[in-house]
């Protein structure tokens, strides 16, 4: 999935991802991040927290929606900022649709961006991480 | 990773508190561990890392500093601001201080949000990108 910028239209759709994950995707993320809050990977302590059992880490998301931004912009654009809010737990286990359009965009002689919004929504239709991206050409 | 514990108290009482400089360098295996993880294809990134690996720099040093058994650690929000590229085999000095902490009583008792500031350097000084991330902790 990449694009060309002069064909991007504002309100133009991201393609979507879907998702469920797994004990070992938190064990591959716990690795790569450095992320190793028990919540992420141990039942027991996450129920004793209150926490209905494992939750994914909103981070993982977060990166995930960077990524898809990033793979938008390809092969001339770069991800220049990312906004991530962590709205709603998400059990491991959980089916997950990552989600993207174009918000604006911006095409003077001294610059030329597009503002993403994406966002990640689970099954009962609710965003439990919302993200904006500015990509520079 | 270093043993320096911070309890809530501790960051109270120290305003700005900065975290021991992390040195590390954006190794090709770390881009490929995180490529992994977010499936991002490693292909795509043969001389530089995915802006948004910025996110986890310096961010197991903040959660290991504010993690007590007693407590729970959530993420409330995440951003990044990339200036310049990370090279793969690129020195980076990573610097994290905690920016504000401000605390309300909620549902599960007293919340404390902790926002830290990761800058991001090359061995020149020069920012490559900044991370703010927020820190929510429920003393329970």
């Amino acid at each position: 999935m990449t694009s060309v910028f002069e064909n991007i239209t504002e309100g133009q759709e991201i393609a979507c991802q879907m998702l469920a994950f797994s004990s070992r995707d938190l064990v591959i993320w716990a690795g790569a991040s450095g992320d190793y809050n028990p919540i992420h990977y141990d039942k027991d302590i996450a129920l004793k927290k209150g926490l209905g059992g494992v939750v994914v880490p909103g981070q993982l998301v977060g990166a995930m929606l960077g990524s898809l931004a990033s793979r938008f912009a390809c092969p001339s654009g770069r991800l220049a900022k990312l906004s991530v809010s962590y709205k709603k737990m998400m059990p491991l286990g959980e089916n997950l649709v990552l989600k993207g359009i174009v918000s604006s965009k911006a095409d003077t002689p001294e610059s030329k961006s597009l503002s993403l919004k994406l966002w990640a929504e689970d099954t009962a239709g609710d965003k439990t991480v919302t993200a904006a991206a500015v990509i520079l050409y | 990773m270093q043993d320096i514990k911070y309890t809530l108290e501790d960051l109270r009482a120290n305003p700005g508190l900065r975290l021991p400089p992390l040195k590390l360098v954006i190794e090709r295996g770390m881009v490929e561990r995180f490529c992994r993880a977010v499936g991002d294809d490693m292909n795509n990134w043969q001389t530089e890392a995915p802006p948004s690996l910025a996110l986890t720099l310096g961010f197991g040093q903040m959660l290991e500093a504010i993690s007590a058994d007693n407590i729970t650690v959530l993420h409330g929000s995440s951003e990044l601001e990339s200036l310049k590229p990370l090279e793969i085999g690129q020195e980076v000095v990573v610097e994290t201080s905690l920016l504000s902490l401000r605390e309300r009583p909620g549902k599960m008792g007293l919340s404390s949000f902790l926002n830290f500031e990761m800058q991001v350097s090359n061995n020149k000084g020069e920012l490559l990108a900044r991370v703010c991330q927020l820190a929510i902790i429920y003393s329970a």
